[in-house]
């Protein structure tokens, strides 16, 4: 693994700039999708822009459902990064989707709706969509830890 | 049933996205399917302390559910998720291949569902555990609207 950016340097940076696009950068599956993200109304919009390597049924075709279910959790876990105080990453507890429609070949994007914010965990549900959001093509409901983990971090 | 029939073998490479991250075949029988995800530093969701992002064990286990929900399809048939939950029992290492067994619960006329276990060291250590069910549509050649 490159020794990038931590996370915690990554979030700074990215608030100074006040662009997500720095924290991102630090995350590397983040990369590796493809994902960017923009504010508005200082809330996270994240995008995830279409290319073939992401199609799980060539015949329709369609994102792979594992592609737009990653896009969802990277979402909910960028929207509590940037939210937060410190720089701890959200560690995912549990994520279920909703498959509303088939995701085609375009652009999609998502939001998180932070459900509860508790000192410990979070629940939150993200939507994401393609051409209109109010035609969404998948919901979550995600629950994330945001604590630290003990020890050497291997604890739930 | 078609339980005592050998099942089509899968060809994951049919998937791009799949063939992207190496998933690979370990083991298919009927109602059973065994996938392997290669690690990789292109998986890391937390840098600081080399984890595997949840995401990557996500897509691992839609395609295994996935798969596998096709595979246990008629002939001919498509299937399309309808819902997937996982549950991340435990972090995933970022220098480990993860494995997933997926398994059918029922495969009904509309709906195929299935349940999977994720493990790295040993499927005794399960890292995350997943519901999934899916629709079983007409092929899109047929006209099916998703």
């Amino acid at each position: 693994m490159t020794p990038g950016k931590s996370l915690g340097e990554a979030l700074a940076a990215a608030r100074r700039a006040e662009d997500p696009g720095p924290l991102i950068a630090a995350i590397p599956y983040a990369v590796t999708l493809g994902i960017g993200a923009r504010l508005e109304a200082g809330a996270l919009v994240t995008r995830l822009p279409f290319r073939r390597g992401l199609v799980g049924n060539p015949f329709l075709p369609a994102l792979h459902g594992g592609v737009v279910g990653a896009f969802l959790e990277l979402t909910a876990a960028l929207d509590l990064l940037w939210r937060q105080e410190g720089a701890t990453p959200p560690r995912s507890v549990t994520m279920s989707v909703d498959f509303l429609r088939s995701a085609g070949p375009r652009d999609s994007f998502a939001r998180a709706h932070v459900a509860r914010l508790g000192r410990r965990v979070a629940s939150l549900r993200v939507e994401a969509w393609q051409d209109d959001p109010a035609r969404p093509i998948a919901q979550a409901h995600a629950h994330m830890l945001l604590t630290a983990p003990e020890g050497d971090g291997t604890g739930t | 049933m078609a339980a005592e029939q050998a099942a089509p073998p899968i060809d994951l490479e049919l998937s791009p996205h799949v063939a992207a991250l190496g998933i690979e075949v370990v083991e298919q029988a009927a109602g059973r399917l065994v996938l392997r995800l290669p690690a990789g530093p292109a998986l890391i969701g937390d840098p600081d302390r080399g984890l595997l992002f949840g995401g990557a064990v996500y897509t691992l286990m839609d395609t295994a559910c996935g798969f596998l929900a096709f595979a246990s399809a008629p002939a001919g048939r498509h299937v399309a998720t309808l819902d997937l939950r996982v549950d991340y029992l435990a972090p995933a290492s970022g220098d480990r291949d993860v494995f997933a067994e997926a398994l059918t619960s029922r495969v009904a006329r509309q709906v195929v569902f299935c349940r999977a276990s994720a493990w790295q060291e040993s499927p005794a250590q399960p890292i995350a555990s997943a519901l999934g069910s899916f629709m079983i549509n007409e092929p899109p050649a047929a006209g099916a609207v998703p």
